[in-house]
């Protein structure tokens, strides 16, 4: 198959190009995402019963676990509580 | 109508990221998305955000929760969006393997039919949507795992 070199090297130029706090903070959001999920799993919740039990719509639950939200504290804690169990340890 | 090839952009072990090129055009859509906006002050950071959840993609699969539906109920075209800025990037899911990337912008309108220039990139992936699924019910095309097979130098009319 044909590759677009070009758009290749770009990619990885702008990759490179990222700075390492946007890259750190998609990571956290990333991960935070992922165990939200898992936590979903583990007590059989959609995200729709998510976003009742924390008063929140269903899109900005997906927004959650979309992968790049910045989360506030506040929203942490929140979900922290309503689930039980605390997202992040620090 | 204009014709359109498939080229391949990078391939890991969990992905295989494709975009598209215009007959007698020299950059495909994903070059032509990411050179509008890598020297923009204000939307770089957005654009980063979008080639880093697509980096992401290609050591994690290419997982649904990081989309936003777009373009009609039965088609595949999809969103990579920067929620809080409007800036998207519209693309296939082929599978959580196989992800097809085209163009994008910054939607400031309600709905991406009322701006003209994403109207026409939603509509160019639907197009090109509607013949991969019909070449893959023939069986001429097949996604394994992260390749599409069946395609190289195959011209799509969109």
């Amino acid at each position: 198959m044909k590759q677009d070199h070009k758009g290749r090297v770009l990619f990885r130029q702008m990759i490179e190009e990222t700075p390492e706090d946007l890259k750190t903070q998609l990571r956290f959001s990333d991960s935070i995402a992922e165990k939200l999920i898992g936590m979903l799993k583990a007590k059989g919740l959609s995200q729709r019963d998510l976003a009742r039990i924390t008063g929140k719509t269903e899109a900005e639950v997906s927004r959650w676990l979309g992968g790049t939200h910045n989360f506030t504290l506040r929203t942490l804690a929140k979900i922290s509580n309503v689930m039980g169990e605390d997202l992040i340890h620090i | 109508m204009t014709k359109a090839i498939i080229l391949s952009l990078e391939q890991t072990e969990a992905a295989g990221l494709f975009t598209i090129i215009f007959e007698g055009e020299t950059r495909s859509e994903f070059v032509k998305f990411v050179k509008k906006f890598k020297d923009d002050a204000v939307r770089k950071e957005e654009l980063r955000i979008i080639l880093n959840q697509i980096d992401t993609m290609l050591i994690k699969g290419v997982e649904e929760r990081r989309f936003r539906p777009e373009g009609k109920i039965n088609d595949g075209v999809m969103a990579l969006p920067v929620y809080k800025t409007g800036l998207r990037l519209y693309c296939l899911r082929m599978s959580n393997s196989v992800l097809i990337v085209g163009n994008g912008g910054v939607k400031s309108t309600k709905k991406y039919e009322e701006d003209v220039d994403l109207n026409g990139y939603v509509i160019n992936l639907q197009k090109l949507d509607s013949l991969l699924k019909a070449d893959i019910k023939t069986g001429s095309v097949r996604i394994e795992k992260t390749k599409i097979l069946g395609v190289d130098n195959k011209e799509y009319d969109i």
